[in-house]
């Protein structure tokens, strides 16, 4: 592959990893912290949502920073899987209103 | 901070912001303009006195509804905050078994004065409709619209932290301001621009967002709830709805109850009143605080019995993170603000409005001497260069055109208020196209001059009719002596901006420097 086609695919694939999956990473997130914060369901639905834009653009900024493409798509499926983990290990022990 | 940490964040800064740029230059104008809306309201409708005294409205209101309705499920009454004329009114008939209960007729909802009777006023969608339009966005449906709109706004968030992070010398550069200079000007008045009012951009963006969470964000209620519903109902309390016990009562007197609950609250005003089964003795009237008296949007409410005017339930006060969502959604309605305070609003929406055109030119003044060929751009630049013109200075006279249709076309029209819009689109849309065939500079100057001359003619326009800026004058009616003032002020704004570009001489420095078209310094002035 020539340089400049790598380097543009490089920039789409930043683009897919920030806005797509940045987002499908940020709602994992959000639902873990909405499972994780103590007390009044509502409020912690409440809460987590909004801090949820806070996140996505905190991706963002890291995806474009990151030193590699491949390394922004690393880091924001792991965060992702983390997200997705906790929330599914929460909900299958102790279940929702 | 790293260099390349920067530079990767100035290019997102850079795409992020162009991309949504048009569709970001229009929603912050219409919503800045918004914070006005109710005197906007009033000054399409000119048929209407001022603002009248709440409680006469209600009782009003109440005598209507009990000819017009009075077997009706629901009535909802909003009763008029300081700059409204009237109440507006809607009902909801008795549903009939088998047929679909109706939602948004005509023929179910007035605008009623203290002395019972509807007003009559143009058909007009008003100040409302920039208003939606910030949001909704028109002639598509509404939930992409709001998608859309979101996600710009969500660019627009990245485009402020990759901004400030690109930013290295933020306060020295504030306080530079270079003339005169082309590239660096605009530079200087984008920097000032954003960084003045860095703390409302923030704002006013995240705040956004928050209105619109539930629609763009729904994950969290989902990982807590098996229905989202059961959230809602967590969040919004509201009494239990009631059946009809089928022994008439008549309603008791509403304005001890308004009084009532407005005591309660510790003397706020009252927003709007519900009556659910008036006439019934079951009937149930509750009243919701207005929005004005508190920087959060959730109000309280009270209801009573609508037979013997006992209280029978109130709300709690919201807490922790459900507080702050409406106070956030509160700080971006700016509903609660005092005069002061929504001039410094309207102010910051201004600079926002200049922070984002001013972006999107510097984009084509700093391609420009870059060019290969000066003389034929690339695609890319002239769809950029012309865009601009039709938006940066199209949008301000397409709107300017909307207020002007609501005093040209007739008020007997069919479907008026929906004409009104069609025109402001009509004008958007030759103003478009006039970017992209005019050349670029005398397009930009005669822009903004027809945009001048057609705002400081709506004061004149009135004048000549007998009514306007000495008819408000005379009649103490401040709001409306205020109103043709700014619309005067901005229209001369808007030709010295055309004044300006039109002597803008750029140096040639280059030979390859092309005669530069750019409005730079003007619009920045203006903007000071």
């Amino acid at each position: 592959m020539k340089p400049a086609r790598a380097d543009k695919l490089a920039v789409w694939g930043r683009i897919f990893t920030a806005v797509p999956l940045g987002y499908a990473a940020t709602s994992l997130l959000v639902m873990a912290v909405a499972r994780l914060v103590p007390g009044d369901r509502a409020q912690a639905a409440v809460l987590a949502t909004l801090l949820s834009f806070a996140i996505y653009a905190a991706l963002i900024v890291y995806v474009f920073a990151a030193s590699s493409a491949r390394k922004a798509f690393a880091v924001t499926l792991a965060l992702a899987a983390l997200g997705g983990g906790v929330t599914w290990i929460s909900i299958a022990s102790g279940g929702r209103l | 901070m790293s260099a390349g940490f920067r530079q990767s964040q100035s290019s997102l800064h850079t795409w992020s912001g162009l991309i949504v740029g048009w569709v970001l230059f229009t929603i912050f104008l219409m919503g800045t303009v918004s914070y006005w809306r109710e005197d906007i309201n009033r000054w399409m409708r000119p048929e209407l006195a001022g603002a009248e005294r709440p409680e006469q409205v209600v009782e009003g209101a109440v005598a209507f509804l009990q000819d017009t309705a009075p077997d009706a499920k629901n009535w909802y009454i909003s009763v008029p905050g300081a700059h409204e004329a009237g109440s507006s009114l809607f009902w909801q008939p008795r549903p009939v078994e088998g047929q679909p209960p109706r939602r948004g007729r005509r023929d179910t909802q007035a605008l009623v004065g203290a002395d019972g009777q509807p007003l009559h006023a143009r058909e007009t969608r008003g100040g409302e409709f920039f208003y939606r339009f910030h949001f909704d966005l028109h002639y598509v449906p509404v939930l992409w619209a709001r998608w859309f709109v979101g996600f710009c706004a969500m660019a627009m968030l990245v485009a402020i932290v990759s901004g400030i992070i690109t930013h290295k010398k933020i306060f020295k550069d504030f306080f530079t301001f270079r003339r005169e200079k082309g590239q660096r000007t605009w530079l200087d008045g984008h920097n000032a621009t954003a960084v003045l009012a860095l703390p409302f951009h923030l704002m006013i963006t995240y705040t956004g967002l928050v209105t619109l969470m539930a629609l763009y964000m729904p994950w969290a209620a989902v990982a807590n709830y098996s229905q989202t519903d059961k959230l809602f109902e967590a969040l919004f309390p509201s009494v239990a709805e009631i059946e009809r016990a089928g022994k008439p009562a008549p309603l008791v007197d509403l304005v001890p109850l308004m009084r009532d609950a407005s005591a309660r609250w510790g003397g706020r005003a009252i927003g709007s009143i519900r009556v659910s089964e008036p006439g019934d003795a079951a009937a149930r009237v509750t009243i919701t605080a207005s929005q004005t008296d508190s920087i959060s949007v959730r109000t309280p409410s009270i209801a009573y019995s609508g037979a013997t005017g006992r209280m029978i339930w109130q709300s709690d006060g919201a807490q922790g993170a459900v507080q702050a969502a409406g106070v956030m959604i509160g700080i971006h309605a700016g509903r609660f603000a005092s005069d002061l305070l929504r001039w410094l609003y309207f102010l910051s929406g201004i600079g926002g409005t200049v922070m984002v055109a001013s972006g999107l030119v510097l984009w084509v003044v700093k391609r420009r001497e870059k060019l290969p060929d000066p003389m034929r751009p690339h695609f890319g630049f002239r769809l950029v260069e012309r865009l601009n013109i039709g938006f940066i200075a199209g949008l301000p006279l397409a709107m300017t055109g909307y207020l002007w249709a609501n005093r040209l076309l007739p008020v007997e029209m069919a479907s008026r208020a929906d004409w009104e819009i069609h025109a402001m689109f009509i004008v958007w849309g030759a103003a478009l196209l006039a970017g992209f065939l005019r050349p670029a500079k005398k397009a930009w100057v005669e822009q903004f001059a027809l945009t001048g001359v057609a705002l400081i003619g709506l004061p004149l326009h009135d004048l000549l009719g007998g009514r306007g800026l000495i008819g408000a004058g005379m009649a103490g009616d401040m709001r409306m002596v205020g109103m043709n003032m700014t619309l005067l002020l901005l229209g001369v704004a808007f030709l010295a901006v055309a004044r300006k570009v039109q002597r803008y001489r750029p140096k040639a420095k280059r030979v390859r420097k092309v005669p530069a078209i750019s409005p730079a310094p003007a619009i920045l002035e203006a903007a000071e």
